[in-house]
């Protein structure tokens, strides 16, 4: 007998058995796969009750990791012999400790494999699970997949039987199993239990059981394409409720399935509009999906993202586009879809879909964006629709002045005349007033490749700003107006106040700050550090070179002269003309 | 200290500054000075021309030639009008044998030539010459250089039993502040409260006291010019012209020699007053007016509080220049002699007009008011523009965008006007705490002074509009308005302490009608107002300057002017 064994045989005496296997398990320079082959050995020869063991696996011990422990019983499970019910019981307890750990069922499938090496296992776990139904732990499934291993039409049929029984738990995991099966493409089979799920949401509403028949259905739409009609049918009945529970199993299907037919993704986004703000992680799969249909690039995918988006902001006005991180990545880095976006919501006389479009321009990276007007979506012979666009781009992305202006501009080549002096004037005031920096210097940029009508509106507004700029300049020189030094030490005070203030709120939350030590350093630019392996050593010297990090923004030179006022026009801008 | 009042010489221009110091000067000496630079142009060489005694000698008649600054070649003879040798030439051919009083021809006559700085080198052999060929027995010669003036201003008013040291000192630090304008102010305030806290027994203490006023405001105005910065010489004349009246109120309407110099003295402190307003809105404020922004900008903000309160500040000072500039004219009118001064006056009072508009529109701030003592500026503004019924429908549009979006920030919880008055508080306005919008806005002027015009110049919209304020935001608020008591003339000038009585509640939920009758009957009711001496003897902007500078609401009394007229 090898060394180990005896070693393990010792520890399950001395009571330390799940010590040992983790610590001999964590060790690198051991082989794990002799370590499982001798726990299979030690437990078929009855030296070693492994499931006993494991039985006391616990969530809080301290000397080994409880995830890392039960790993080793994945392999070892499938290939010993042990009566099904200790196992099931085992199993439960595993996954029951795991709490709502991700990592929580990774032993079902080993349990499955363990049933289906035998197929009295899978009937004795399947009979008692019926016998005694559990309310947090589903062992039917697991037991007719094992079962489906071994006798696919036996308990393909007696899954179908169980799908119609009359208890709600038993029926919901029977088409949580039916959805599961591997029917080896036998479409009679498939069709079998198709009907048999489109037989169980005939009767009354089951939360659970019609998530459960939604995310069954759509398996058995993978495996045959003809159902693909049914499947619909059913999802639409399914949707009809807006259910917390079957909103999440519609975002997972749209967030993580490849491919779905075109009418489902019609349904799910139906349906999904009715997500709750608060249900994040439905959000999260949403997003996801909506990512992934964006992705295609592809007109009516592109059609059906922006009209969920509408009906969604719309609808709730606690969700915000900013919750939907990737596809508002998706939507800038795709200038065709943004401006298309940006152009329909500013239309939209929704000030609501304005929020939503400033959302979507305030990107968190420091490049500006530049917008262009899509000149599809401007209706024809309206007076007055690019004024009103101008204003809304103007009012909406006060704070991206360059992405405002970009848009303002791409407007002047198609605008009546008589509109073009009004789209002049806004950008002039309130937008480069009050970004003499940004604009500015985008409207110079713009100059040499300005079309004809741009160029000398630009030009104009350009030389009206020098002009304007002088006269400020010529006024700075009155000494009397400038505010007294008591009130300029008052407002000094305050704001490094509010400065600390909000460093303190940036530090509670920041990751970075957790991560690292501060340290103080009064004098010089350098920091200078001895690093000692041992104490009885100097220790490698380090020089730190300390470097310096600054972020500027531009404040809107408004804030100052006309805060107000600015706010004022903004809000106007934003909500002249809006229905809602 | 003397250097300090002859650096004040040298900066002295020749007419209406050297001149008219020199005047009071040689009054303060007592001498009779029988020929003023105020009462028109030069007379055939001579500024001033006084007859008495100075320091003991026998008396004699002064003949004051005036040049400002250094005296160098180029003042002596190039061929100038107001070149000294052909001044000297006319006193001597024409004044002297035809011009000079006959009561004096048989007295000696002293020459004096008179200039704030010193005399070069250059001309002094000219001088010298021209002396020494034109002395005779009874015409001697004297020079009155920047050393002579400012010697005999410290022996004639500034000696310590007339002005005490501690007194010097605050002139001297309030000079040393001048580029912080309100440091500086706060010495010279204390200075001139310590020149008319004095109990004067004599007129003649209380002559001398007012000429100190002029003089200390005059030296801190002639360094402001050279420092380029008038602000604190602006606030500073405010001050003093307020003291000088409290100080010379019972000389008002009397007869007699020291009454009239105490009157002259005040006209001249309210002239300079002027002058230096004149001299701060034409070359720092008005040239900026009409440029978008410029204003605001030029405050230099560390935020838009700093703006604002500036901006609402400037408001009130052109408006009460302009107010200043309607009374000049209301007073000019009865005589209606030169049409020169006329014209000049109307188009003054014209420029004021269209500035504050142009100032209204240029820099959007001002529909924007934060603190309620900014309706003060606001009806001061209003009263000023309201004089010329073409301006209404300037105004309507000006209260309309003010209290609509007075309106919205209520709502909004943004800067709504609030009765905070500390720079420090109104850093922090508004706040999301509980209660807190209802502890800051308490009480209001601004509503019911924007109300009162609205049912005066029958803007109903405007007045609607305060009064749904009232009655959706400010349910709470105490809308009022402040009149002058009895114990208002006592301290109204120099803000010795609180007085007045604010009427509470007044009756925005009324009509337009009811409102008015209620607010003009108190004024009826209330006779203190026309008890004001400042009103009495009509210098009615007193009373708004004094609302101005102290940061009292203007009496509603004012306001019954625009009743008649509507």
């Amino acid at each position: 007998m090898s060394n180990i064994k005896k070693q393990l045989i010792a520890s399950s005496k001395a009571g330390n058995f799940l010590v040992k296997i983790f610590t001999f398990y964590s060790q690198e320079k051991n082989d794990q796969k002799d370590l499982e082959k001798h726990l299979i050995d030690l437990h078929n020869t009855g030296k070693i009750n492994i499931i006993k063991e494991f039985h006391k696996l616990k969530n809080i011990d301290e000397a080994y990791n409880f995830f890392k422990t039960r790993e080793i019983l994945e392999p070892v499970l499938p290939k010993i012999s042990a009566p099904a019910n200790t196992v099931m019981e085992c199993v439960k307890h595993l996954i029951s400790e795991a709490g709502n750990d991700m990592a929580a069922d990774t032993l079902i499938a080993p349990f499955i494999e363990f049933m289906a090496a035998d197929e009295k296992r899978a009937d004795e776990v399947l009979n008692i699970s019926l016998e005694e139904i559990d309310e947090k732990f589903d062992s039917i499934t697991p037991a007719i997949l094992a079962g489906a291993k071994l006798n696919l039409k036996v308990y393909a049929s007696k899954t179908i039987e169980l799908s119609q029984h009359s208890n709600i738990q038993i029926q919901t995991r029977a088409i949580h199993a039916i959805g599961r099966i591997d029917y080896n493409k036998d479409n009679d089979l498939i069709v079998n239990a198709i009907t048999a799920i489109e037989s169980s949401i005939s009767n009354n509403f089951n939360e659970l059981l019609f998530a459960t028949v939604l995310r069954s259905s759509y398996s058995l739409c993978n495996h045959n394409s003809v159902l693909d009609k049914r499947v619909a049918k059913i999802f639409k009945t399914v949707l009809k409720n807006h259910n917390d529970h079957i909103l999440h199993i519609a975002s997972s299907i749209l967030g993580f399935e490849n491919n779905i037919p075109n009418p489902i993704v019609k349904l799910l986004l139906g349906a999904l509009t009715h997500t709750k703000p608060q249900n994040k992680g439905t959000l999260l799969h949403i997003d996801c999906g909506l990512k992934k249909l964006l992705e295609k690039n592809q007109a009516k995918e592109i059609d059906n993202v922006i009209i969920f988006l509408e009906k969604i902001l719309l609808k709730e006005s606690n969700i915000s586009i900013t919750q939907f991180i990737s596809v508002q990545q998706e939507i800038i880095c795709n200038a065709k879809i943004l401006n298309k976006i940006v152009t329909k919501w500013l239309l939209s006389k929704k000030s609501r879909l304005g929020k939503a479009a400033s959302d979507l321009v305030s990107n968190i990276s420091q490049q500006p964006l530049h917008l262009s007007v899509d000149r599809k979506k401007l209706p024809k012979l309206d007076n007055d629709t690019y004024l009103f666009l101008a204003k809304k781009a103007c009012g909406w992305f006060f704070f991206q002045p360059v992405s405002a202006v970009s848009f303002i501009l791409s407007l002047l080549d198609k605008a009546p005349e008589n509109e073009r002096q009004k789209i002049a004037e806004i950008v002039f005031n309130p937008l480069l007033i009050s970004y003499p920096g940004s604009v500015k210097e985008y409207l110079e940029s713009m100059l040499p490749n300005a079309s004809k009508i741009q160029a000398p509106i630009i030009s104009t507004v350009i030389k009206r700003f020098e002009n304007y700029h002088n006269e400020l300049e010529k006024a700075q020189k009155t000494r009397e107006l400038i505010p007294s030094v008591a009130h300029r030490e008052i407002y000094h005070r305050y704001r490094t106040r509010m400065m600390e203030q909000s460093m303190q709120e940036a530090e509670k939350d920041s990751l970075f700050s957790h991560l690292v030590t501060k340290k103080l350093i009064l004098y010089g630019n350098k920091a200078i550090n001895y690093f000692k392996l041992n104490p009885e050593e100097i220790g490698n010297r380090q020089e730190m070179e300390l470097q310096s990090h600054s972020l500027s923004v531009e404040v809107p030179t408004m804030e100052y002269l006309n805060s107000n006022g600015s706010e004022y026009i903004r809000l106007n801008f934003q909500l002249e003309g809006c229905t809602s | 200290m003397k250097l300090i009042i002859r650096e004040y010489l040298a900066s002295l221009r020749e007419r209406n500054e050297l001149d008219a110091l020199l005047q009071d000067l040689l009054s303060q000496m007592g001498l009779e000075v029988f020929s003023k630079p105020s009462t028109g142009s030069r007379q055939y060489g001579v500024d001033i021309a006084a007859f008495g005694s100075i320091q003991g000698e026998p008396k004699k008649v002064y003949l004051f030639s005036v040049k400002s600054g250094n005296l160098g070649r180029s003042d002596w003879n190039s061929g100038q009008i107001q070149d000294l040798q052909p001044s000297l030439d006319e006193i001597i051919n024409t004044y002297i044998p035809t011009h000079l009083p006959t009561k004096y021809k048989n007295d000696p006559i002293e020459i004096c030539i008179c200039f704030g700085g010193d005399m070069k080198e250059e001309v002094r052999l000219n001088v010298t010459s021209y002396e020494n060929t034109h002395t005779t027995e009874r015409i001697s010669f004297s020079e009155w250089g920047g050393e002579k003036i400012s010697d005999y201003i410290e022996q004639y008013l500034l000696k310590e039993e007339l002005l005490p040291e501690n007194c010097h000192r605050l002139l001297r630090k309030s000079l040393a502040m001048l580029d912080e304008p309100d440091i500086s102010v706060k010495h010279y305030r204390q200075l001139i409260e310590s020149i008319s806290a004095k109990e004067y027994t004599k007129d003649k203490d209380r002559l001398t006291a007012i000429r100190q006023l002029y003089l200390c405001i005059w030296i801190l105005y002639s360094w402001c010019r050279e420092a380029d910065n008038v602000e604190a010489a602006f606030q500073a004349s405010e001050i003093s012209l307020l003291h000088a009246w409290q100080i010379v109120k019972p000389h008002l309407g009397k007869e007699g020699k020291t009454s009239q110099s105490i009157l002259q003295t005040i006209n001249a402190i309210r002239a300079l007053q002027t002058q230096i307003s004149l001299d701060f809105l034409q070359q720092k404020i008005i040239p900026h007016t009409n440029n978008l922004y410029a204003l605001s900008s030029a405050t230099r903000p560390s935020c838009h509080l700093d703006t604002n309160l500036k901006l609402f500040d400037i408001l009130g000072r052109i408006a009460l220049a302009g107010i200043w500039s309607h009374w000049y004219l209301q007073m000019l009118q009865p005589n209606n002699l030169d049409e020169d001064i006329k014209a000049k006056s109307l188009q003054i009072r014209d420029q004021y007009i269209s500035s504050i508009k142009q100032m209204i529109i240029n820099n959007p701030a001002l529909n924007w008011p934060y603190k309620e003592d900014q309706a003060i500026d606001i009806t001061l503004a209003i009263s000023f523009l309201a004089t010329d019924k073409n301006n209404h429908h300037y105004i309507h549009s000006w209260l309309f965008n003010m209290v609509n979006g007075s309106e919205d920030f209520l709502k909004q919880n943004k800067c709504y006007p609030c009765h905070l008055s500390k720079y420090h508080e109104l850093l922090e306005h508004p706040q999301n705490e509980e209660g807190y919008k209802e502890k800051v806005t308490q009480g209001s002027i601004l509503y019911p002074y924007i109300a009162t015009f609205a049912a005066l110049f029958g803007f109903d919209d405007i007045y609607e509009q305060i009064q749904k304020i009232k009655r959706e935001q400010l349910p709470h608020c105490n809308f009022q308005l402040w009149y002058p008591d009895e114990t208002s003339e006592e301290h109204y000038y120099a803000n010795t302490d609180v007085h007045g009585a604010t009427l509470c509640d007044v009756p925005i939920d009324e009509s337009q009608q009811s409102f008015l009758d209620l607010i003009f009957k108190e004024c009826e009711e209330n006779k203190n107002f026309e008890n004001l001496s400042a009103i009495t003897f009509g210098f009615y902007p007193i009373i708004l300057l004094a609302s101005r500078h102290h940061r009292l609401p203007v009496p509603p009394h004012f306001l019954k002017q625009f009743l008649t007229t509507e």
